[in-house]
């Protein structure tokens, strides 16, 4: 990669500026607050915003201000894991798929066609029924499998586009190890397009997450997580609609800020090619 | 010809693939029908009797041809909770799964073609700020979000309909429709966004071809130019798009039913997948799979029909 003088869009440093705003409460409220996010108090039932509990209370007297960063955490960090499981298995079977080519490469091709014919949301839904225990993990394999597709393909182009430049043929020439040639010289140059591709599939993970949890199976209740939370505060639309509107800000707010890095990125990418 | 042959034996090989894979995963995870449909204090006489009758002893291969020609005869078992034949619980939440997809699809045609195609600079700054305020909101807002957002500020402030309050089925068309149309925008919104992304892209990129350049310069009308040259061939390319758009809204529909409580077939899924309900699962699944790849094959011919340039390089 060329690391010169390159200016940073003023998008990514917004986008960047937004997601580390968001990241301190959620990393810091539930250290510091003190408050069991699920301890219930029956005589603050519902309680519109004021001093003392920002946020208000929820159907169960449990402080929202809390709770919104805790299921925060918890969404924000399955969405990490399920990212690392899919972009790692994605970005080798797509690796593997566009620097080899040949059987490998049709048969993978073949198998990521069959599955991204599927809604993602069908194809975590079905895996769920299937892993019959475990929580967490349980989601975060479902969504990891659902999203491996997406990288392996994204991966496998920018490998056959690096591939076919000339510094990698000077390589071959001189003898170097095709493993080596894939890892030390190809896959550091796909960097360019995978991150955009990174922060993309990170939202889709924190939505997704979402989607699951406020389904009911992802997160299950009490624990904190904003799937959950939007699908609690819907029924209370009409007693208080402020929960509503936090938890789907909470939720948007990230998704935003890494959007923002997500374009940022690509045209930095895009500058870096031209 | 040829082509449409092989189109449609890929279609019938992708969907036979989803289903031996949906109903090959269920068997294994599903356990014992017999006992799931009987309670654990049936008798063992009582099992063998019901497993006999529900075809269980036959081997796997046998199962599966039958349970596949039973989206053709209707007998694809009986439900775990409802104890009713899954062919009924889903001919019944069809209609209504079809009704909301074939909506927010229109809506989207209706709307993302006349705001993609404006040239940027036809509409002046109000088409244009309505343009940049829908990528904002496409970027940012899942259907089910929106989903929300749209049932608070029209059902709990505006109060133009009832959230939750859907007609029961066959009383009510018109009030139907209505409900409808809710559920219906918060899947198109952010599609319309991606479609018109997709849309001005695609027209950019042709207006700097030179065959337009060659139309300006005989003397032909900008309006004429885009009429004539560019919508076609944007349109051409845009076909493949809404393949993957009714891909999408397929997805999305399974959660915004469950927003706006919408009795659909994907209502049915989610419940099914929580009670852990197999028959009705994996025949949802294989059902939702099909409408999906018919999208992408009905979208993939009508594209060979439109575009004579994919012929000519299917000759060569």
């Amino acid at each position: 990669m060329i690391r010169n003088k390159k200016r940073v869009p003023p998008g990514l440093a917004a986008g960047a500026a937004i997601l580390l705003l968001f990241l301190l409460p959620t990393v810091l409220v539930p250290l510091v607050s003190g408050v069991d996010p699920n301890a219930m108090q029956a005589g603050a039932k519902l309680l519109p915003p004021a001093a003392g509990r920002w946020f208000g209370t929820d159907q169960f007297g449990r402080d929202i201000f809390v709770r919104v960063f805790v299921g925060a955490g918890a969404t924000l960090s399955v969405a990490a894991a399920t990212v690392l499981i899919g972009a790692f298995f994605g970005v080798l079977t797509g690796a593997v798929s566009g620097f080899f080519g040949g059987w490998a490469d049709a048969v993978l091709m073949r198998l990521n066609d069959a599955v991204t014919a599927f809604p993602a949301v069908l194809l975590a839904l079905v895996l769920m029924s299937l892993f019959s225990s475990g929580g967490a993990g349980r989601l975060i394999l479902a969504l990891g499998v659902v999203f491996i597709p997406g990288y392996a393909r994204v991966t496998r182009g920018a490998v056959a586009s690096v591939s076919a430049r000339g510094y990698i043929a000077a390589a071959r020439s001189q003898g170097v190890r095709r493993g080596r040639i894939l890892f030390v010289h190809v896959l550091p140059n796909t960097l360019p397009s995978l991150l955009p591709a990174l922060t993309i599939g990170f939202n889709n993970a924190v939505l997704a997450e979402a989607g699951m949890s406020y389904l009911g199976v992802g997160a299950a209740p009490p624990d904190a997580s904003l799937g959950l939370m939007l699908s609690e505060a819907q029924g209370l639309l009409f007693s208080a609609p402020w929960y509503a509107l936090i938890v789907c800000a909470a939720l948007l707010i990230p998704v935003f800020g890494v959007g923002l890095i997500g374009a940022g990125l690509q045209r930095m990418g895009g500058e870096a090619r031209a | 010809m040829r082509y449409a042959v092989k189109r449609v034996g890929s279609f019938a090989v992708t969907m036979l693939l989803v289903a031996v894979l949906t109903f090959a995963a269920f068997s294994v995870v599903s356990g014992d029908p017999a006992q799931r449909l009987l309670g654990t204090s049936a008798t063992p006489e009582r099992l063998a009797a019901l497993r006999e009758e529900l075809g269980l002893n036959a081997p796997a291969p046998e199962r599966f041809l039958k349970w596949l020609g039973g989206f053709f005869t209707g007998d694809l078992g009986v439900s775990f909770s409802y104890k009713q034949p899954v062919s009924e619980l889903l001919g019944s939440k069809l209609p209504v799964t079809l009704t909301l997809t074939a909506m927010s699809f229109l809506l989207i045609v209706l709307f993302s073609f006349p705001l993609g195609l404006i040239p940027s600079g036809a509409g002046g700054r109000f088409i244009g700020g309505v343009r940049a305020a829908f990528n904002q909101l496409s970027m940012a807002a899942p259907p089910f979000v929106l989903g929300v957002g749209i049932s608070w500020i029209c059902g709990v402030v505006l109060r133009m309909f009832t959230p939750g309050a859907f007609p029961d089925p066959g009383t009510d068309p018109a009030g139907e429709l209505r409900y409808l149309l809710f559920p219906a925008v918060s899947m198109a919104v952010p599609r319309v966004a991606m479609t018109v992304r997709m849309l001005r892209s695609g027209v950019e990129s042709e207006l700097h071809k030179d065959y337009v350049r060659a139309a300006a310069a005989r003397g032909a009308s900008g309006a004429f130019i885009l009429r004539r040259h560019v919508l076609r061939n944007v349109l051409a390319s845009s076909v493949t798009f809404l393949g993957q758009t009714m891909a999408e809204i397929v997805g999305a529909g399974v959660v915004i039913e469950q927003v706006f409580a919408v009795p659909g077939l994907g209502r049915l899924l989610i419940s099914s997948v929580l009670t852990r309900d197999y028959p009705v699962v994996q025949a949802a699944v294989v059902l939702l799979a099909f409408w999906v790849c018919l999208a992408g094959a009905a979208a993939d011919l009508v594209n060979r029909l439109a575009d004579p340039r994919l012929r000519a390089e299917h000759k060569a």
